[in-house]
């Protein structure tokens, strides 16, 4: 009986939630023995169930009008769903940096490809991020891919931190010509259980054919050679999962998306996606 | 509290689907409608969940607009609104974590709730919303799907892609802690052996 600090011969109310959300496995028929016949268990485990009824209970709360009027109009203001990947190139985000406008479609499919292929192997080859992706991109100039296999570990919580952090590293590394390892802060290690440099079998078909990754790429994009800012073969929570952050639609800001293995045109697989207003460099 | 309407879920959930594709489709008036029929429940989860009217306007619009830009990532194996409970709960819980540390309101410093005006109807709402806030704000997510929204277990894992386990472990410690902190004092008002009133579904989910 895992009992309470202030009186060792009752279950505290820890003990007694998890009894009655049936977490308490093993101990589950002893400690219902013991609160069957202990009057102090019995009101603590009262007190619990009360609480359960006052959340039940509390009033409910309409979405306050100017709240409503204000999600209307932000609604009302966003462009047709239609003509939102079909901007992406022409925001002045993308008119105001060096990128693949200009070469035709399939020049620039093909640079895209190049930048990607490339980008990958070399940051396995010597984990310098982005140099094999300048390289292949050539007159194009395009922003370079920053492309890797982290195999760490991206939550809701971290993805905003950590793909501002992987670009802001590859920059660093390119100015300065060398890497610049993130620090190993809990953010930066890659899972335990998942080597640097290895892709988990499901993201297989992704990494390893050019082809397939611009098809997923070109599903997020309606069909427009949109080069990323970064691609890491990782995982979200517990599932293998390719980070694609793109140039955003919104001006100033990139999104984010977090894709299954079985991205493809057909269905782009998206695990989550997300938006943020990058950092100055 | 409005609990869902489980009975009529699968009509809800063929027009949910069918507003979500008119707006993929182009329809400018789909994907408001969606929100108008959903708006109130993911503002009280906001609102419980973030404790603070603004910051649970924040999140609501965020999470909307990234639904309306993401519809296509609905990929139909959940109901439409499951989806958009989890883009909202991810944008509340993606804002009390940017904020680090979650307000901290004392008991008596809290804001009141907008509740009828009865005195212990009111006292004790405002009691239960303040202690909530003090919760860190996965378990409080988890109550508020689970025992103020009335979710099935199931339903509130999926929301917040966490396994049924996590979300029951949530709401054990959450309820706990809820417990402690709205004292000793509150007597219950009915004999201890009286079950505890849950929703059926919930009930059925929890007994697995």
């Amino acid at each position: 009986v895992s009992a309470s600090s202030d009186d060792d011969a009752h279950l505290s109310l820890d003990a007694l939630a998890d009894l009655d959300e049936g977490l308490s496995a093993d101990a589950e028929r002893a400690q219902s023995e013991h609160v069957e016949g202990c009057p102090t268990c019995q009101r603590r485990r009262a007190r619990l169930r009360e609480t359960r009824a006052l959340l039940s209970t509390l009033p409910p709360e309409p979405m306050p009008s100017d709240v409503g009027d204000r999600i209307d109009a932000a609604l009302a203001a966003a462009p047709p769903l239609a003509s939102i990947m079909p901007t992406l190139p022409r925001t002045r985000r993308w008119r105001t940096k060096p990128t693949l406008a200009g070469l035709s479609a399939a020049a620039a499919v093909a640079a895209l490809v190049a930048a990607l292929v490339v980008g990958v192997a070399h940051k396995g080859a010597n984990n310098n991020p982005g140099a094999g992706s300048e390289a292949a991109a050539g007159a194009a100039r395009p922003q370079v891919v920053i492309a890797q296999t982290s195999g760490s570990v991206y939550t809701p919580a971290n993805v905003v931190t950590k793909v501002q952090r992987a670009i802001t590293d590859a920059k660093a590394a390119r100015f300065f010509g060398t890497a610049t390892p993130s620090p190993a802060d809990g953010l930066a290690q890659p899972n335990t259980a998942q080597a640097r440099g290895t892709v988990p079998r499901p993201l297989a078909r992704l990494h390893n054919s050019a082809g397939a990754f611009l098809n997923c790429l070109l599903s997020l994009t309606d069909g427009k050679a949109i080069q990323p800012l970064l691609v890491d073969y990782a995982r979200w929570h517990a599932r293998p999962a390719v980070i694609v952050v793109l140039p955003g639609f919104t001006p100033g800001k990139d999104d984010v998306w977090v894709l299954g293995g079985g991205c493809s045109p057909a269905n782009a697989d998206v695990i989550y996606y997300t938006s943020f207003r990058p950092t100055s460099p | 509290m409005s609990p869902p309407v489980f009975g009529a879920r699968d009509d809800v959930g063929a027009d949910d689907r069918a507003l979500l594709a008119r707006h993929l489709d182009g329809d400018r008036d789909a994907f408001g409608e969606l929100v108008h029929r959903h708006r109130d429940r993911l503002w009280r989860v906001a609102l419980r969940t973030l404790g603070d009217p603004e910051d649970a306007a924040d999140a609501v619009q965020d999470a909307l607009l990234s639904a309306y830009r993401a519809a296509a990532s609905y990929r139909g194996d959940a109901a439409v609104t499951t989806w958009l409970h989890r883009i909202v709960v991810n944008a509340c819980l993606d804002l009390a974590r940017r904020r680090a540390v979650r307000p901290t309101v004392p008991l008596e410093d809290a804001s009141p709730p907008a509740v009828p005006d009865d005195t212990a109807a009111r006292d004790t709402a405002n009691d239960v919303v303040a202690a909530l806030r003090k919760l860190p704000v996965e378990q409080a997510a988890a109550l508020v799907l689970v025992d103020v929204e009335g979710y099935p277990v199931a339903d509130a894992a999926e929301m917040l892609e966490v396994p049924v386990g996590t979300v029951k472990s949530r709401c054990a410690r959450g309820r706990a802690r809820l417990a402690e902190l709205l004292g000793d004092d509150r007597a219950p008002t009915r004999n201890p052996a009286d079950p505890v009133p849950v929703q059926p579904d919930e009930r059925g989910e929890e007994q697995t």
